[in-house]
């Protein structure tokens, strides 16, 4: 007879260094379910569910799958006992193709006397994607030309390469769109009716507690509780979370829209060869211009475009209290304004270098004196301000910015550019992957720009963000605006989906 | 007649004849100026001859340069194990079965040295290269002195098939085939890939990084040994050089593998060596032709090209290339 937890972890302990990540954890995992981990960043999801894919070794602790000893000592050795996981941060390799990134490590299967079966291997990769219904990627381009969304569909399907029982996905959906998520959540159900397992991280509450059947919430490290998630709701997820009643209000509460006429940027025809067609906008004084779109619409690209990083791009952009062109990064910054890019880890963050190089990076020239020199002391008390103001918490200036948790790795992210007195900034997906409070304390920080008069463009693929949000949404429908809604009118999802559709 | 249509509408087919176009005009327009000799036959069978050891070469770099290796005792490496080949075969009569073997395992042998230099002892690869091709570049000198009493020149006079022109143009063909079906369609030239791209999501995968390193430098010695086999039998010398004088053999390989490299998106980067190769050669034999001296306009030219090759290897790449 199949016992009905698949999973059991018992004392579960990790150190990194002086951090305690996790706290002599102990959970079971039932069969043919969705368990949800909750909890703030830093609470130790992440790293529980890397010691139960075998990427991290705990200190001490045993685990159990289907009532067996489970000693999973790398990915490997847990994707042979049933156990498989797409990893928050991206994992796949820019050279290799598509197919080739889906059997990387297992081309034995396809090889005789050590040359692949090229055609055979594009059949098994076509029907990895086609088997759980995902949106198959092309399988001959090398994976360096996909977008975040494609990368990450490509993890997915490389992990269930596996045929795994158990499947960990640590937040996943972050970084898929509106028609990817609801991709995401079919698969679910199709894994799930076949017996198998998720065990799910993901920041969105609304998400887990839709999907999820039981739902254990981690804190500090340790385990709070588990429950079934009939009998949880968002406010209820939230305190045990953090240990405290938070509010159930994240976004504004006003319903009407609220900005300056004076236009702070101007686009015209803002066109880039098959991303953006023709785009014309403008944004105001204390405006919040939320963007959306289906995950082919161009929304990320926008504001790749609107940095000056896109190549080819024609129309004009235009700052225009100084009637200035920005035709490039550098113009940007230099007419006060700032960018967020949605994937972080690759292009916001040097992960490898301090929290103190990173904040103080875009903030050198301005610190620097007549000949260029800098003043290190006065860069440091920059990043200590920096630090003290958007509640980092770390170990110290000098930590590695990529051993910081994901909401504190956008607060770095963000007070680097909010240290600097911002005319207007554009933010790709700024709440992906953090917590309720950071994304709370977020919010907020959106709030006080508003009140300052920064023009704010929130790219984002929560509908529930940018309607919370927005004083206006742009929706971008194959490359093109669609439609500019207002906040006092047309703020609906059935409305928004419309015309995505 | 569908399937016509829809290849011309293809942007990587269309890349390719605008490519083939290109380099077609190139040839024609550089047999004009060398006052129609390039192209005459005698001179094609020479261009092909000397293109023989920079595309085995650049073949071997691209395995091991793909892998995150940067080498650079690559020169040292071939000249050392050519004359191993030629002391075999020659000195100690073992014939072609010495010559082949000998330079090949020499080669192997070699880079695996190096490669133990930069993985094991955790040099970084290229100041492991050159200290390794100092030692070599001394060690090549001081044995043949040692050995010939004085000179240090050894003569291949037999054993010579190899450097003639059918086995150098099947050469050609069998090396770029070869390393096709390695890089392309073998596990190991995935992995090769895989681990210069990242290794820790290669090690994540299940694949070995350090044996597919030492793999990969494997595969690539075999070519440079190659290489040197046809070089010398060609030759019928390879000259031991002091002062790391021997970085200056790999140069032409070296614009090959960028130039290679930059147009990989459009052709299979073994058949961009070889193509790569051949106008390389071809450029040299021109400025031959045309009577600009070898020691100086054409060595300026050489570090031109080199970083032109560069260039157009950057232009698809954002940001700073370090």
């Amino acid at each position: 007879m199949t016992s009905d937890i698949v999973l059991s972890v018992t004392g579960i302990d990790k150190h990194f260094g002086a951090t305690h990540a996790n706290r002599c954890i102990t959970l079971t995992i039932k069969r043919g379910t969705v368990h949800g981990l909750a909890g703030e960043n830093g609470s130790g999801k992440s790293t529980l569910a890397s010691i139960i894919s075998g990427i991290q070794a705990p200190d001490c602790g045993v685990m159990f799958k289907d009532g067996r000893h489970y000693t999973p000592e790398t990915p490997l050795g847990a994707n042979r006992q049933g156990v498989a996981m797409v990893v928050q941060e991206l994992g796949v390799i820019g050279g290799l193709t598509a197919a080739q990134n889906l059997f990387l490590g297992k081309m034995k299967q396809f090889s005789r006397f050590g040359v692949v079966n090229v055609r055979r291997l594009l059949e098994a990769a076509h029907t990895a994607f086609a088997k759980w219904e995902l949106p198959e990627v092309p399988l001959e381009l090398p994976a360096s030309a996909f977008s975040i969304e494609q990368r990450k569909m490509l993890e997915l399907a490389r992990a269930l390469t596996n045929d795994p029982d158990v499947l960990v996905l640590d937040e996943i959906s972050q970084v898929l769109s509106h028609d990817n998520r609801r991709v995401l959540y079919r698969f679910i159900d199709n894994f799930k009716a076949g017996g198998k397992t998720i065990l799910m991280v993901t920041h969105d509450l609304e998400e887990m507690l839709a999907i999820c059947d039981e739902i254990s919430i981690l804190r500090d490290g340790a385990l709070v509780s588990t429950h079934d998630a009939a009998d949880l709701d968002a406010d209820k997820v939230k305190r045990l979370m953090i240990g405290r009643e938070v509010s159930g209000h994240y976004y504004r509460m006003d319903a009407k829209a609220d900005y300056s006429p004076d236009i702070v940027l101007k686009a015209e025809d803002f066109h880039v060869p098959g991303q953006i067609e023709r785009v014309s906008f403008e944004l105001h004084r204390g405006e919040i211009l939320g963007v959306c779109g289906l995950s082919d619409a161009g929304i990320h690209e926008l504001g790749t475009a609107l940095f000056g990083l896109a190549e080819h791009r024609t129309g004009r952009l235009t700052y225009i209290p100084a009637n200035t062109e920005l035709k490039s990064a550098k113009d940007v910054v230099k007419t006060h304004g700032a960018y967020l890019s949605k994937d972080r880890d690759a292009y916001g963050l040097m992960l490898d270098a301090d929290i103190h190089s990173n904040i103080s990076l875009p903030n050198a020239d301005r610190l620097s004196g007549a000949l260029g020199f800098q003043n290190p002391r006065s860069l440091r008390a920059l990043s200590e301000q920096a630090m003290k103001d958007y509640e980092i918490k770390s170990s110290g200036l000098e930590q590695h910015t990529r051993r910081l948790s994901g909401g504190n790795k956008q607060k770095v992210n963000l007070s680097r550019w909010l240290v600097k007195d911002l005319e207007y900034i554009i933010l790709d997906c700024p709440t992906r992957g953090v917590d309720v409070g950071v994304k709370a304390y977020i919010y907020g920080i959106l709030m006080e720009l508003k009140r300052k008069g920064v023009g704010i463009i929130l790219i984002s693929d929560e509908l529930p963000e940018a309607m919370g949000m927005s004083d206006r949404i742009m929706v971008l429908k194959d490359h093109r605006n669609a439609a500019v809604l207002n906040r006092e009118a047309d703020f609906s999802e059935e409305r928004i989906v419309e015309v995505m559709l | 007649m569908a399937n016509i249509k829809a290849l011309r509408q293809n942007p990587r087919v269309r890349a390719q004849f605008i490519i083939a176009a290109v380099l077609l005009s190139l040839f024609v327009a550089m047999h004009f100026v060398s006052g129609f000799k390039l192209l005459s036959p005698g001179n094609v069978k020479l261009l092909i001859t000397q293109s023989v050891f920079p595309a085995f070469v650049s073949w071997g770099m691209m395995f091991i340069f793909t892998s995150g290796i940067v080498d650079l005792s690559v020169g040292a490496n071939c000249i050392l194990s050519a004359n191993v080949g030629v002391l075999l075969a020659q000195y100690l009569g073992l014939g072609y079965p010495g010559l082949i073997l000998g330079t090949v395992l020499a080669a192997v042998a070699l880079e695996q040295l190096t490669i133990f230099c930069a993985v094991t002892l955790k040099i970084p690869s290229w100041i492991a290269g050159l200290g390794m091709a100092l030692v070599m570049e001394s060690a090549t000198t001081v044995g043949l002195s040692a050995y010939l009493s004085g000179t240090n020149i050894l003569w291949l006079d037999e054993y010579r098939a190899l450097g003639t022109f059918p086995a150098m143009l099947a050469a050609l063909i069998l090396g770029a085939a070869v390393s096709m079906l390695i890089s392309d369609r073998t596990a190991i030239g995935c992995n090769i890939r895989a681990v210069g791209g990242s290794p820790h999501v290669s090690g994540a995968m299940g694949i070995d990084a350090k044996r597919t390193v030492i793999l990969g430098a494997v595969i690539g010695a075999a070519f440079f040994g190659i290489g040197s086999v046809f070089q010398v039998s060609y030759a019928s010398k390879f000259i031991p050089v002091a002062g790391l004088g021997s970085l200056s053999t790999i140069f032409n390989p070296l614009a090959v593998v960028l130039l290679s490299g930059s147009f990989a998106r459009y052709i299979n980067t073994s058949v961009g060596v070889l193509v790569g190769s051949v106008l390389v050669t071809s450029i040299f034999n021109m400025l031959t032709l045309l009577g600009v001296p070898s020691g100086t306009w054409q060595q300026i030219l050489l570090g031109a090209i080199v970083v032109t090759c560069g260039m157009i290897s950057g232009v698809h790449t954002k940001g700073v290339v370090k």
